[in-house]
């Protein structure tokens, strides 16, 4: 068990190329990034917004302390940096609620899941 | 939106809920869910293209996520649509929905997809795909 919680950026076989994994004994959860994609009519393609200020991260908080499925969380954002074949999609600012603004590309620091995600519970 | 109502539902729009935050209310426009022994969903995608939403954030899963992309693109409901990484699978619910009906789908994803044409010359998708022939025929 100690082993199992304490990973860091092992490879997964069928994972995205140089994805960022990392668990830990209060977080279970090793998958820290999404990346987005768009269907082209034939298979998944990073996705390039054009003309949408709109990008969504969707994030998996996974499983919690007690084994039960969590949330998966939406994050609205304000825009997406991917280009057409980056296989990465790390910058990207969370959505404030106030505007829909894009930040400059230095402020749009990559966004990766807290240490302990909170939980959202339904309503 | 459309979900499921189950917990697993419920959970992706308390999540869309929280990411909007204070705008939620004024930003979704229109909620449809459905229960998972439901024959179809069609009456829920009707409901949602009439309401003016210009963004369907499709939670429907497995076969109710190839039903509601058919059926929206059937009823001529040009949207922008987002799906979760759950309904992904290229071989599992695109193809059933139909490729062109799901052209421009939005959605997020962690792992190489085997069915998917983008990684076909991938080595690991390859091995992969070697193992489930010699051990899971069938």
């Amino acid at each position: 068990m100690k082993q199992a919680t304490n990973l860091k950026s092992i490879s997964l076989a069928l994972g995205l190329p140089d994805y960022p994994t990392k668990n830990s004994p209060e977080d279970y959860n090793l998958i820290r990034q999404l990346q987005i994609v768009e269907f082209d009519g034939e298979k998944w393609m990073p996705f390039a917004a054009t003309g949408w200020e709109l990008a969504v991260r969707s994030t998996l908080v996974g499983t919690n302390q007690t084994g039960e499925y969590a949330s998966p969380e939406f994050y609205i954002g304000s825009r997406t940096c991917c280009e057409p074949g980056r296989l990465s999609c790390r910058s990207f600012a969370p959505f404030t609620g106030k505007h829909l603004e894009t930040p400059p590309l230095k402020e749009a620091a990559s966004y990766d899941l807290p240490d302990h995600p909170t939980v959202v519970s339904p309503r | 939106m459309l979900h499921p109502n189950d917990e697993l539902g419920r959970e992706y729009l308390a999540g869309l809920r929280s990411g909007l935050g204070d705008k939620a209310d004024t930003m979704i426009v229109k909620v449809a869910s459905y229960e998972y022994w439901s024959p179809t969903i069609d009456s829920q995608v009707a409901q949602l293209s009439s309401s003016g939403a210009d963004l369907f954030f499709n939670a429907a899963v497995t076969k109710f996520a190839s039903q509601s992309i058919r059926r929206a693109r059937e009823m001529g409901w040009n949207v922008r649509m987002i799906a979760p990484s759950i309904s992904g699978s290229i071989g599992e619910v695109i193809r059933p929905a139909g490729v062109q009906n799901a052209k421009g789908l939005i959605s997020a994803l962690w792992q190489k997809d085997p069915n998917d044409p983008r990684w076909s010359n991938d080595k690991d998708v390859k091995d992969y795909l070697k193992f489930v022939k010699t051990y899971l025929p069938g």
